[in-house]
């Protein structure tokens, strides 16, 4: 340790301090060392006295407990809304993904003869739907004839489709649905043709949509004038 | 707020803030006192830096470590009070040797000239100063209240206590020279 070293440790000898063990061992063995050490020590005392020497305000303690209570209520009520509006917020989050869960799931109820007495309903309000424009979409391709009337969104069967109102060259009227087949996991028999009696009697057939994960479900009191190729396979 | 516990892991045992207060106000008041040389400003400085130990009281590892940790926020709100107070500069002080001789220490110290002493260090040396003085912290804490090195601290404790003993010596010299003048002293 050479001298500079030295005299640094020396102004920083403390009881407890391990780091300055080397000055202890030089001042048991360097009387000029000692006496520094002496020197710095005095001087430390003295210094160390006046310098804790300081009067605290009374009741400062009490103060700061006081600013504390007032400072950290507004902060609590703060806490306490975000998590309120927090707790909403979540809730809301969880009602809309349990009822898009729900509204999205299939209902294992939804048979072919069900799905046909719907769609009858669905060709009774075909009036309803907003006449085609330019934007309305092309018919799907599934081998259906006619001209497209009319074109909107309808509810079919606690979910919606896109019913397109047709008309045959002989004016005979029919509504095609395009529904989303995960809705229907039991599938259809595409080779039968169902009536539905009731006001009115018409025809029900089902149709896969080709390169698309979709079901086309035509519906008219007589399908053949809408046959560009044979519904019947 | 914890103790750590026989393995070394911080086991909560909450210290209710009433009691942590009384345990650590005035002491931290005192260091705020000689870092700011101001008493409205350290008793300000120290009710900022308990609001701010109270909302991050989950930081706080063990009480044996609260007084260093409330020294770092007590430093941060300091910082902030530098920053916007007109701070009296500090006076460039001669480079003083940690060699130098060591003078005898004054009879008396004057708080006056011991505060203006303070004032006059350096910042970098007048925060590891007070909290050597103050004893309560080991070095290693007093590096981890001012965020700098165990190395560097202790370096600039020893070069600090020498500025300091100079100054006050020098302070303590003027004072016999002015008295043996005005006295007739030869």
């Amino acid at each position: 340790m050479d001298r500079h070293d030295l005299d640094q440790q020396l102004e920083l000898l403390r009881d407890d301090e391990p780091d300055v063990a080397d000055a202890r061992r030089h001042i048991a063995e360097d009387p000029v060392a000692a006496l520094r050490s002496d020197r710095v020590g005095r001087f430390d005392a003295r210094i160390g006295v006046a310098i804790r020497d300081v009067d605290v305000p009374a009741g400062l303690a009490d103060r700061i407990l006081v600013r504390l209570e007032r400072e950290s209520a507004p902060e609590r009520a703060v806490r306490r809304r975000r998590f309120i509006y927090a707790g909403l917020g979540s809730a809301i989050a969880m009602t809309l993904l349990l009822g898009f869960a729900f509204w999205n799931r299939a209902d294992p109820t939804w048979n072919s003869t069900l799905v046909a007495q719907e769609a009858a309903k669905v060709f009774d309000r075909r009036h309803q739907l907003p006449p085609s424009n330019q934007e309305t979409p092309r018919l799907p391709a599934v081998g259906l004839g006619g001209t497209v009337l009319g074109f909107g969104q309808a509810p079919f069967l606690k979910k919606s489709g896109d019913v397109y109102r047709l008309q045959a060259a002989g004016g005979q009227e029919a509504v095609a649905i395009i529904v989303s087949a995960s809705w229907f996991p039991g599938g259809f028999d595409f080779s039968a043709t169902y009536s539905v009696i009731g006001a009115d009697t018409v025809e029900v057939r089902f149709r896969e949509l080709p390169d698309a994960d979709m079901y086309c479900i035509v519906v008219a009191r007589d399908l053949r004038p809408f046959e560009e190729r044979p519904l019947i396979f | 707020m914890g103790e750590p516990s026989a393995n070394g892991d911080a086991t909560p045992t909450p210290l209710p803030i009433g009691d942590f207060v009384r345990l650590h106000s005035d002491r931290l008041y005192r260091i705020a006192y000689r870092l700011t040389g101001k008493a409205d400003v350290a008793e300000d400085l120290v009710q900022e830096a308990f609001l701010d130990a109270h909302r991050n009281l989950h930081q706080l590892r063990s009480n044996d470590s609260a007084l260093a940790w409330l020294v770092s926020i007590l430093r941060r709100r300091r910082v902030k009070w530098l920053k916007g107070a007109a701070r009296l500069p500090t006076v460039s002080l001669e480079a003083v040797d940690v060699a130098a001789d060591v003078p005898d220490p004054p009879a008396v110290v004057d708080q006056e000239e011991l505060s203006l002493a303070l004032e006059r260090l350096p910042d970098e040396f007048r925060e590891p100063l007070i909290l050597f003085y103050f004893e309560d912290l080991k070095y290693r804490e007093i590096a981890e209240a001012l965020e700098t090195p165990i190395g560097t601290v202790m370096s600039r404790l020893a070069r600090g206590k020498a500025m300091l003993r100079a100054d006050l010596s020098n302070g303590v010299k003027e004072r016999s020279q002015t008295k043996e003048v005005r006295d007739g002293s030869p």
